[in-house]
């Protein structure tokens, strides 16, 4: 399964919308309800579906859906 | 087979699965019985699997090709036979639009003979929402916040419930101002909380004052905290703000100092609102540079956390504010995963957000103590629950109770468990689906068990439903099946209790070895103090069997009364009785005319009133002491003040039929006309429950003054003229 497809699981459940599509550009200007907290909230599902942990630096850095696949990418 | 052997259901991940599915071209029937393959070679509804699945077929462009769905509907019979196909029949109906199929997938699904499910409950809210049926989905959500601790499930279902509005505060008994100060980030902890308290039939209204201005919320006088004017304020300090070093030249001293601070919080709170305070002490983190020595210089880091703990237990004893031991919480979590520095630095959350269902918890079991909602019975079940096996078919060598069999061991955990509740005035009872005489065995014959008949209450062993079963043994007893929690190793017994019987807790066991840990998690019997009526209870019940006995020896009711040497002791309500008067207040439901939920700071402040008559009624027998059983406040009539309004008349379900009732009721007379009261007004709100005092003023002679709001029945008595009723048999003390 790809990142992308995986994220949006992820997003799909999070914002519970069965129909949300997220591509790398989506970021919390573009998606209502992406604030401060559900930011937390992500990076933690992130975190268990992908069995990693971000560093203190990356979640600080984390501005978009593509910044997460970047990560994930430097990780395989 | 156009595929290698399809791999167990512990390697069928998604990640698997997709690639086995786009591994080669397929057909749209090829595909349509790919899936069905895969449905029957994984047994559970993992909705990670169904995502994945129906994720590739979109993104194939095959999910809505009228190809795939018309070989789709040719599998749809087999597909219906897996959890995993019917939860991808599901996901398609809920897409498509059709939620109506989607709901009763997903209800099929969420069967506890299935093998668990990963949060279907969760679907089902959500579809249930998407369909318009608000209070089904309110229901699934109490359901799925009992189910689990994990914290992205909670969180998911907070969400839902936040989404649902004002919906799920009619589905709640009771409503609570709550504010909750904590000077770091609480955002995803108050979803929870509110989540938790639903869960327990209270919704609460949360105040939650902006991030770093929780000082000043309880200094400022015009801040918004007392706009709000909070039911209770939940004090949720930790540590870091204590701002100790590493080590302290004078501990007492920097003890004392912090406490006091914390003190002095609490009297500008009293002084401005009569809210009930919940104060959290501190964890002794576990990180410490000074290690073993913080712990046991006495100015160490960890030393003084403990001097402040005990000296903050005292403080809240003498201001009557509940304590939360917050470091037991954290130890009894994992100290090390309690504090997640990683979640601190980036968000300033604390504790760690996976730490915060338990936190929420230790809240919950706080606030149903102090609204007098504690559990008062639990009910056990027999074969495989209090012991291992089955006695009518393993007989009495064939059941394990105790060592050296390990299962055996753990179910004589429980039992010294339950024996330790029963003690501290937990009531026991036995529901089980046995003969009788097959269930009553062991206790009389198997030299391993530790729980005697007498310690029972009720003994229920028939093979009727136990919903049934429960809703006469809560007549019996003359409770409220919201003081009832339910073990029971039988999911499909659990999922019937929990659908039938939504106020009874049931918790979620599997493994016997767990079952104390379970139960003691849940924190049902949390009490904040015993009182002398909770050690003397279960005696109490029991010999309520014994009046009855006497009751249907002695022929004539005044026979039966006279025989029982009743005193009653009342006066003013006090401060040594205010508890349990706030305890009575909050769980009394058939003889009480009012059902008002005064909590303890109202309480208060009727006793500060000098119009305001309020008296307690305790009860003696020759059998026991019933402990303080009534409660009766009057207060002045806002149009008439020649006239007592009666507020609350409550009497306790274990003294009924003793003519207590005549004996409060003249109390009431004598000190009306003591004052020169020329009229009481009595009011009857009929609730689901008090059925039974709908006439109760008519009897005592009072005259209908009319309906009040349409909701009630108001009536008055001229004190004057009122004639006492008999309550001969019970004499002042």
């Amino acid at each position: 399964m790809d990142p992308l497809q995986k994220l949006q699981a992820i997003f799909r459940e999070f914002f519970d919308d069965p129909a949300l599509t997220i591509a790398p550009e989506t970021a919390p200007e573009t998606l209502p309800g992406w604030d401060s907290v559900a930011q937390i909230q992500i990076v933690l599902a992130v975190e268990e579906a992908f069995d990693m942990r971000f560093t203190t630096d990356q979640v600080a850095r984390l501005h978009s859906v593509g910044d997460i696949l970047r990560i994930l990418a430097d990780l395989a | 087979m156009d595929h290698p052997p399809l791999p167990g259901p512990g390697g069928l991940t998604p990640e698997v699965a997709l690639w086995l599915l786009g591994a080669r071209e397929r057909t749209a029937p090829e595909t349509a019985g790919f899936l069905l393959e895969l449905c029957r070679a994984h047994p559970r509804a993992s909705r990670a699997l169904g995502t994945a699945l129906l994720a590739h077929l979109e993104r194939t462009g095959l999910l809505d090709a009228a190809a795939f769905q018309g070989a789709l509907a040719g599998q749809r019979a087999a597909l219906e036979q897996t959890p995993l196909g019917t939860l991808v029949l599901a996901q398609c109906a809920e897409r498509r639009g059709d939620l109506e199929e989607a709901v009763s997938r997903l209800r099929a699904l969420d069967d506890p003979a299935l093998p668990a499910q990963d949060s279907v409950i969760l679907d089902l809210a959500r579809v249930l929402a998407r369909a318009g049926a608000g209070p089904e989905a309110c229901a699934a959500l109490r359901m799925a916040a009992g189910r689990s601790r994990d914290f992205g499930f909670l969180s998911r279902a907070a969400k839902q419930l936040a989404r649902l509005k004002d919906l799920p505060r009619s589905c709640c008994a009771r409503t609570l101002r709550v504010a909750l100060l904590h000077p770091t980030t609480t955002d995803l902890w108050v979803p929870l909380l509110r989540l938790g308290l639903f869960r327990e039939g209270i919704w609460a209204e949360l105040m939650v004052p902006p991030y770093g201005t929780h000082e000043q919320a309880v200094l400022d006088p015009a801040s918004p905290l007392y706009a709000f004017d909070p039911e209770l304020v939940i004090l949720a300090d930790s540590w870091r703000e204590l701002d100790l070093p590493a080590f302290s030249p004078d501990p007492a001293r920097l003890a004392a100092q912090r406490v006091e601070h914390l003190a002095g919080r609490w009297r500008q709170l009293r002084d401005r609102i009569p809210a009930r305070i919940i104060q959290h002490d501190f964890e002794v983190p576990a990180v410490d540079a000074n290690g073993y020595l913080g712990q046991v210089m006495p100015g160490g880091r960890a030393a003084v956390i403990r001097r402040i703990n005990d000296l903050l237990l005292a403080e809240a004893r003498a201001h009557q504010v509940t304590l939360l031991n917050l470091d037991h919480l954290a130890g009894a979590f994992g100290k090390r995963a309690w504090d997640d520095p990683a979640t601190w630095f980036t968000a300033k959350q604390y504790p760690a957000p996976a730490a915060l269902p338990a936190l929420v918890d230790g809240q919950v079991a706080r606030i149903r103590a102090g609204l007098g909602l504690a559990r008062k019975v639990l009910v056990l079940d027999l074969d495989n629950t209090l012991w291992g096996g089955v006695i009518g078919e393993d007989g009495l060598k064939g059941i394990q109770i105790g060592p050296p069999s390990a299962a055996g061991e753990a179910h004589l955990a429980l039992q010294r468990y339950a024996a330790q509740l029963k003690e501290r005035g937990i009531l026991l009872a036995v529901c089980s689906k046995n003969n009788e005489q097959d269930a009553r065995a062991p206790f009389l014959e198997h030299e391993g068990m530790l729980l005697r008949l007498e310690d029972f209450v009720a003994f229920t062993a028939n093979w009727q439903d136990k919903p049934g079963n429960l809703r006469a043994l809560a007549s019996t007893l003359s409770l409220g099946l919201d003081s009832f929690v339910f073990m029971d190793d039988n999911p499909a017994e659990r999922a019937l209790v929990r659908q039938e019987l939504p106020e009874v807790a049931v918790p979620e066991l599997s493994d016997p070895a767990r079952f104390v840990e379970v139960l003691d998690a849940g924190g049902y019997f949390e009490a904040d103090w015993l009182s002398p009526e909770d050690l003397a209870r279960s005696g109490d019940y029991l010999k309520n069997g014994q009046r009855e006995a006497l009751r249907t020896s002695s022929g004539s009711l005044e026979a039966f009364l006279q025989g029982l040497d009743m005193t009653c002791e009342h006066g003013p309500v006090n401060d040594h009785v205010l508890p349990r008067v706030v305890q009575l207040l909050g769980k009394t439901n058939q003889f009480n005319l009012t059902t008002r939920r005064h909590g303890e700071a109202q309480i208060r402040a009727f006793l500060a009133d000098p119009r305001a008559w309020t008296q307690y009624f305790r009860l003696k027998d020759r059998f026991a002491d019933n402990g303080l059983v009534g409660v009766v406040i009057a207060l002045p009539s806002a149009a008439d003040p020649k006239a007592w309004e009666v507020d609350t008349w409550l009497m306790s379900c274990r003294v009924i039929g003793r003519q207590l009732e005549n004996f409060m009721f003249n109390t009431l007379l004598v000190a009306a006309r003591e004052r020169g009261i020329q009229a009481v007004c009595g009011l009857y709100l009929p609730t689901a429950k008090n059925g039974m005092v709908a006439d109760l003023y008519p009897q005592l002679g009072f005259t209908e003054a009319g309906e009040e709001a349409g909701e009630g029945r108001r009536f008055r008595i001229d004190p004057a003229l009122a004639p006492a009723h008999p309550a001969d048999f019970i004499s002042p003390a």
